[in-house]
């Protein structure tokens, strides 16, 4: 499922849909919260900071992966400052980059003053 | 922690030698920057790997490495040259790589056996600059190993990969790249990091960094160093996150407000051994991470429980989980009506590099104990919510979830109801037995009565009589009493296991019931030898009772013969009746609950399902029913096993 996200109305239906698809394919409850919390903070990121981008969400092999997709300019000063805890977060869920990483099972994450991508797998099994 | 090294191989001499690789260790990160000039053998490169090494020896935080790949390729364009560049940055606090890669720097991350290329941008800074340096991140799991290589180094094949993924420490890996893998017509440098969970997130550093040596140097991370004293600046990363604390609902505001809360040692060390000793005792639930199977769940559904936010508490498990994985041998939990306790036993270093990360409730470390203590202060809470913990207890120690734990416990309210309902039915039915082991000795009684009467009437009351008539009477009151005192026994609520002969207590549930077989003119026949066993006996007997009522039961109305057979042997004692038998639909349904053939007010239908539950809960036992053909005569065999006992 891929969400094209450009404004505060489109996060609820993303995260409407990700609960759906949670409910469908994870029966941890503890999962289920961790993929809406990652699928939460990179919209809200998206929102926040950028003119806009997409999100999706595929579910292969026992894993959801996540990815998101900006037309943002990167991490502003950097990506450095953006790791350290509470930094970049604002007045989104107060959770940042940092509990990203530490939820997701595998993250690979690459920016420039173009755009950022982030890929996430998040194993549901 | 990371346990790295390196090593360069020049081409021709040490000061053409156009590799390079260097360590720069910060407070938040350890930072590689490794490069090859493109070219060999050029004596333009020694100015530009100095000025490069001395870039390297003033980098320092806040960092910025798109920044310092732009500097670096500035120092390489002034002198005409490009280069290909990485540069890695391993977070002390988060397993991550951040990293910029540049040219044809080789980038591996070995996981297992498995391999994973580094993204990189084909481009050469200095002469062919890319228009924009990309960034990357890349999550680390304990026991990664990153290889860095130049081109003076061939690419791995399978068979190579496996080789490396094999060395067990990154010297070993070193010794193999160079001799199996190395192109002999270039400069050449490797360097190879292992990602370690254990002991601690941080890196361990070597107490200086290694000093660049073109010819063949191993700059050389091993953690067998001791890290320096942190400098985390607890104050300060205090303050950034009450900028964003307020949004997250917190039940109190964290307490570390002096930055070396956690240094002092005296003050807090007295403090943390009266809270633990006092508090064992008060809280209602404690658990150790090492008893738990899966401290995940816990962690959960006691967030949960507690009523903190959906993210607080995903954050605080998180955390905690952290702190396990980097180093933390154990964590114990205490829950008391208003307070909730996390205790690490970890390192003081771990410990204050957590700071910054909880946010809420308040921080204590002790020296002496190597503990480092984490409490929140939770809303008095009313008789519900003290039950919901004491559940949650439960919950945890059975490691199931919340809707599971429901279906659990709906389940037991309902094995207890059935309890009592069945327990209400065994008593209906002794007062029947009462009533019938009284009606003749009333019987007795009253005519010994009208004796005395007709004796006194007639002049025939002599002393001889009317002392006749005191014992006869007493014998019948005595032999009622004595009933009384049977069906009270066997009601007492004697839990505890003793030792016991098989046949005598079978001989004595039969005599409660031997008058009312009797008069359906049932023969009961014991057989077997008298055998000790271990149990608990009221239990055993309430089994017996059920069972011996079942086949009375089912004799009513069969045709003769009429017999029960009780057996005893070893651990077993069977009870066979020859009212002929279940059908098969029947014993398959025979132990559910409710479930009778009796007649509509004559059966619970919960005898055999209790007595199942008794045998196979209470007494560790088993309890089986079959048809059995004895002579010519079919009928149900109810079997009760015991186990073996531990002492036999």
């Amino acid at each position: 499922m891929r969400f094209p996200i450009s404004s505060n109305t489109d996060i609820q239906s993303v995260l409407d849909q990700t609960h759906y698809l949670c409910q469908q394919h994870v029966t941890t409850e503890h999962i289920r919260i961790e993929v809406v919390t990652i699928v939460s903070e990179l919209v809200y990121n998206i929102v926040k900071y950028t003119v806009g981008g997409v999100v999706s969400i595929e579910h292969c092999n026992g894993s959801f992966v996540i990815n998101a997709d900006d037309e943002g300019s990167g991490f502003k000063p950097s990506l450095s400052l953006a790791l350290q805890e509470g930094f970049s977060t604002g007045n989104s869920l107060g959770l940042g980059i940092p509990s990203l990483i530490r939820l997701a099972d595998e993250l690979d994450l690459e920016s420039s003053e173009q755009g950022t991508s982030i890929q996430i797998k998040k194993y549901i099994q | 922690m990371i346990n790295s090294a390196f090593s360069i191989e020049p081409y021709s001499t040490a000061t053409g030698c156009g590799d390079f690789c260097h360590h720069v260790s910060l407070t938040t990160s350890d930072v590689f920057v490794v490069g090859d000039l493109t070219g060999h053998g050029n004596p333009a490169f020694e100015p530009v790997t100095r000025e490069i090494s001395e870039f390297c020896s003033a980098i320092k935080d806040p960092l910025n490495l798109i920044e310092l790949a732009n500097d670096c390729a500035n120092i390489v364009r002034q002198h005409q040259l490009s280069v290909s560049l990485f540069i890695g940055r391993f977070d002390r606090q988060l397993p991550l790589l951040q990293y910029v890669s540049v040219g044809d720097l080789r980038a591996l991350r070995l996981r297992q056996t498995t391999r994973k290329s580094l993204a990189t941008q084909k481009a050469s800074l200095g002469i062919h600059h890319p228009q924009q340096i990309k960034e990357f991140a890349l999550k680390l799991n304990d026991k990664d190993r990153i290889v860095i290589t130049s081109d003076g180094i061939r690419q791995l094949p399978p068979a190579g990969i496996e080789q490396v993924a094999a060395c067990a420490t990154p010297d070993e890996c070193l010794k193999l790249l160079f001799s199996d893998y190395m192109n002999r017509d270039d400069d050449s440098v490797a360097l190879v990091a292992d990602y370690r969970t254990s002991n601690s997130a941080v890196m361990s550093q070597p107490s200086s960094p290694p000093a660049r040596t073109p010819v063949s140097v191993v700059g050389n991370n091993t953690g067998a160093s001791p890290p320096p004293e942190p400098t985390i600046p607890v104050g300060a990363t205090h303050a950034v996150q009450s900028a964003v604390g307020a949004e997250i609902s917190t039940p109190q505001p964290m307490s570390i407000t002096n930055p070396t809360a956690l240094e002092q040692t005296s003050e807090h060390q007295e403090r943390y051994l009266n809270t633990v000793k006092d508090i064992k005792p008060r809280a209602q639930a404690w658990l150790s991470a090492s008893d738990i199977s899966n401290p995940r769940n816990a962690l959960i559904y006691l967030f949960q429980a507690l009523g903190l936010a959906q993210d607080t508490g995903v954050r605080l498990t998180s955390l905690c989980l952290e702190l396990l994985d980097h180093g933390a041998s154990d964590m114990d939990l205490f829950l008391e009506p208003t307070l909730l306790t996390l205790q690490f036993s970890c390192s003081k270093h771990l410990a204050l590099q957590s700071v910054p990360l909880w946010r809420t409730g308040s921080l204590h470390y002790s020296n002496h104990h190597k503990c480092l203590q984490w409490q929140l202060t939770l809303v008095a809470g009313d008789q519900e919510q003290q039950e919901a913990l004491v559940d949650l207890r439960e919950m945890i120690k059975l490691d199931i979830d919340p809707q599971r734990y429901a279906q659990y416990k709906q389940d037991k309210d309902r094995d207890k109801l059935l309890a009592e309902q069945s327990k209400l039915a065994l008593m209906g039915e002794m007062i029947g037995l009462i009533a019938h082991q009284w009606r003749q000795p009333l019987n007795e009684l009253a005519l010994q009565v009208q004796g005395v009467q007709l004796d006194f009437i007639d002049g025939l009351l002599t002393e001889e009589t009317m002392n006749d008539f005191v014992t006869e009477s007493l014998d019948s009151i005595k032999h009622m009493s004595q009933t009384i005192d049977d069906f009270r026994h066997f009601f007492r609520e004697d839990k505890s296991v003793t030792t016991f002969d098989l046949k005598e207590l079978a001989d004595e549930t039969l005599a409660l019931q031997r008058s009312q077989l009797a008069s359906q003119n049932i023969t009961v026949e014991m057989q077997g030898e008298n055998n000790q066993v271990q149990a608990v006996r009221a239990e055993l007997k309430q089994v017996l009772m059920n069972l011996i009522s079942n086949a009375k039961d089912a004799l009513r109305d069969s045709t003769p013969p009429h017999v029960i057979q009780i057996t005893t042997s070893g651990n077993n004692v069977e009870v066979w009746d020859s009212g002929g038998g279940m059908t098969d639909e029947v014993l398959a349904k025979a132990f559910e609950p409710y479930f009778t053939t009796k007649k509509h007010g004559e059966g619970t239908g919960l005898g055999l399902y209790m007595s199942r539950m008794i045998v196979e809960k209470n007494l560790r036992g088993s309890l089986e029913l079959r048809n059995e053909l004895r002579g010519s005569v079919r009928g149900l065999a109810v079997k009760i096993t015991l186990p073996v006992a531990a002492s036999e």
